[in-house]
Formats: structure tokens, sequence, C-alpha cells
């Protein structure tokens, strides 16, 4: 009987962490706002890779997507995610050192929140 | 004798008896096992002053002997060594006009942080050289240990228990001749990264970092030497054993990267490359051939630690329990 419930939990466990794998088709929404330090970049792009939790590189196409945001705006928005591990590459243009910036980080959306809206930051530096 | 008195018996012989307890080193391992069926649990405190705190470890470590060669550990730790994030000021770049300077290792010490489970720590021995002659033996063991902690060590130093994930093994050789017991633990540690993050010192959001810590190799001579009882009547008879340990390790430089792609140079000793050797003597007091309590005190010998203060206050209290009817 034991045993058996160490089976089950297993199984659980495995089926819990197979749903919570990064990708698209799936019902959360990812809020991102570029920063260089505390200052704003309007209209950048951030690339998203799914299921990643490392750099994957500065190549386009190694990204799954990608959206640019407003002139005017440093946040855009990744509809239709599942929970799981995102790398989120962004690129932009610091006007005021008139130096391109870049930067990535990982961002996990948890079980929890798979039907949630997340709101994260996406640090970039010359 | 009843099975279960002859059990006890050859327990207390190969392991726990007043004959051999000078090789129960305070600070690290014997190449001796814990008797099959026998569990284990040690509860470590360690304490040094850093700055105007003190910094302080929890350890409880339950040991099992699963077979007589074969001998599990697992540690679960509790620290305030570190913050959740790493600490303001370990990276960051400044600018001048459009030129950008990046830097690392301008972080302050001292600084107060809350107590954090820092992850489990699974350790396997296995005796594969046993030679015993009257009043004393040669034991060699090999161990493995792998290490789940997750936390902001800010410095190149790895260690498995309490600040860096990873895995490490080696080689233990127990020599015991009458009262004097000398060991050697010769290995290794392979420690995994920390991904997370460290303040912005311009006032903006977190900044991802990378910190990957230098592999490091482990080199630690033991000496245990058997005070008092002088001669043995009987095995409830307290023992005291005096211990002198030398603690040496040699780590590479780690590295940092922030923003996901951009290498930091490393400019300050606690995450350069480093080598040190630390004593530890100590003493310690087995009652009724069971209770174990010990007190060491660490002080660098040759180069220092740049993972912990001076001096090191290790505190331990053990006991066995007999399972096996």
């Amino acid at each position: 009987m034991k045993h058996l419930m160490l089976i089950c939990l297993f199984f659980v466990m495995l089926a819990l962490g197979a749903c919570c794998k990064g990708g698209s088709g799936g019902n959360a929404t990812l809020n991102l706002s570029v920063f260089h330090h505390a200052k704003p970049i309007p209209g950048a792009t951030v690339y998203i890779k799914y299921n990643a939790t490392e750099f994957p590189g500065t190549d386009a196409s190694s990204y799954s997507d990608h959206k640019t945001a407003a002139g005017n705006s440093n946040t855009l928005t990744f509809t239709g995610l599942h929970c799981g591990d995102y790398y989120l590459y962004g690129v932009g243009f610091d006007s005021s050192l008139t130096l391109p910036v870049t930067g990535g980080v990982h961002y996990q959306i948890k079980y929890s929140d798979r039907n949630h809206t997340e709101s994260t930051n996406v640090p970039v530096t010359e | 004798m009843t099975s279960r008195k002859l059990f006890l018996f050859i327990c207390l012989c190969l392991f726990s008896s007043g004959f051999f307890s000078q090789e129960l080193f305070p600070t690290s391992e014997p190449a001796s096992n814990v008797p099959k069926g026998v569990l284990g649990v040690r509860l470590t405190e360690e304490s040094y002053k850093e700055v105007s705190l003190y910094r302080n470890l929890v350890s409880a470590r339950i040991m099992y002997g699963l077979f007589s060669k074969l001998t599990l550990m697992a540690n679960f730790t509790e620290t305030n060594h570190h913050g959740p994030d790493f600490p303001a000021g370990l990276a960051f770049h400044t600018h001048n006009g459009n030129q950008s300077v990046f830097g690392s290792g301008n972080y302050q010490r001292g600084v107060v942080y809350p107590y954090l489970f820092t992850g489990i720590d699974l350790y396997a021995k296995f005796r594969f050289l046993t030679i015993d002659g009257e009043h004393s033996h040669l034991r060699m063991a090999l161990y493995g240990e792998w290490s789940n902690v997750d936390v902001a060590h800010d410095e190149a130093e790895p260690t498995l228990l309490d600040d860096t994930k990873g895995y490490g093994g080696g080689l233990i050789a127990t020599v015991l001749k009458n009262h004097l017991a000398v060991s050697f633990t010769g290995g290794f540690i392979r420690p995994g990264g920390h991904d997370g993050m460290s303040p912005d010192i311009y006032g903006g959001p977190m900044v991802p970092t990378t910190l990957t810590y230098g592999n490091a190799w482990i080199y630690n001579l033991s000496f245990g030497y058997l005070l008092l009882p002088v001669h043995y009547h009987n095995y409830d008879e307290t023992n005291v054993n005096v211990y002198l340990e030398f603690k040496g390790k040699s780590y590479g430089e780690a590295s940092i990267v922030q923003y996901g792609v951009k290498p930091v140079p490393i400019q300050t000793p606690l995450l350069q490359a480093g080598n040190y050797v630390d004593v530890f003597p100590g003493i310690q007091t087995i009652l009724h051939s069971n209770m174990r309590i010990d007190f060491s005190v660490g002080f660098p010998l040759v180069g220092q630690s740049y993972a912990h203060f001076y001096p090191v206050y290790m505190f331990g209290i053990q006991r066995y329990f007999y399972l096996r009817k």
C-alpha cells in the first residue's frame, strides 16, 4: 500500500512537471518592461525562447517568438503561454548613451500562475 | 550472549568503542563506517564573527549503516550566511560618457541576513580496505557527495554542505595505533553555479546575475589522541579525546555573467582563485560509548578562507540508535 502511494505520488509529480513545459497554447500572459538601470528603453524588442533557462545566443532564429514595444513605450506582452521556463532576451537602444543595449533573463511561470497575468522586467545593458 | 548483545558488542568494537573513539574526528570523516543497521543523528553548530555580527550554521545529519561497508548520510542545513539575492556591489558597471566600466567585489561584509534553509547534502562512504591488528588498524574508504544547496553564495570557494550545489568525491585513509589515530582525506568538489539577482547600484530593476564557483581540491589531515581512560575497565567509561585537524582547500576563480550576456571581470580576492590550510584543535568526550560531544576552534594556518572569518567555533553532538533487534 505504501509503495503504491509512493508510485502514485511519483506519477502525479511527473504529470504536474509535464504540464509545466514552457510554450504557447496556454492561458498565462507575460507583461514585460525593458529597462537600462532605471531608464525605460522605448521601442525595444524582446525575443522569447520557450522551455529554456539559459541564454540561447544572439541569433534571432534561436528564439521561439518576439515582440516589439511601441516607439513611445518600454512595455510589451506575450499571451497564451503555458506554465514553465522561458528565456527572455531584450534588444534596444539607449538614446542618452547613443548605444545599443541588450540583456537576457530567465523567467518561470509557476503552475499556480498558469491562468494569471505576470509582470517582470528585462534589464539590458550596453 | 544473545544475538542483540553480540551485535551491540560488535558495533562497539568496530566503531564507537573506546578503543577507536580517537578517530571520530570533529570536522572530518574517518574511513570507518556506521555499523550496518545503526542510525546516527548529529547536530552541528558553526559560528564565527563577521564584522559586528555572528554568522551561524546549524546542520542536522542523519547517518545510516546500509551495509557493513557502506554508510549513507543526509545533511539538512540552515544558515544566516547569505541573503535571498546577491549583495549590492558584487558586480556592477558605471558610465563615463558613453564608456562603461564593469567591476566586481565592492560589497559590504557584515550585512544582516535572515536564516535560510540552504538545501540537502547527501554523502555516501564505501570502506574498501580493512586491515586490523592488535590495538591498531588501517582503513581506506571512497566517498561521494551531492548537494542541491542553492543560495546566493558570494565567494569563489565552494562548500557542498551549505554554500554551493554540485558533487564531489575522494579517498579517506585512517590509521590507528594504540591511542593515536591519523586520517587523510583527499577529494574534489565540482560546484554548480547560482542564478540569482543583484541590486542595481543606479536603482533600476534587479540585475540577473550568474555566479559560477571555482572547482576545488580538498586535503585534510587529522590527528586524534585518546587521553582518557588510559586503560579500559568497561564500555561505560567516559572517553576524552583531543584532536588537531588541518583542513586544506585549493579552489579556482569564480566567474560572473550579468544580464545573461556580459562577463564581469573578477577584481576581488573573495572571487579569485585561492588556497589555504586551517587548523582546528578540538576536544571530545564520549559518554557510555555512544553520546559524542565535541568542540573545536579553527584558525588560519596557511593563507585564509574568504568564505568565513576567524576564529570558527564548532560544536557537535551525536548519538547512535541501534535499530536492529
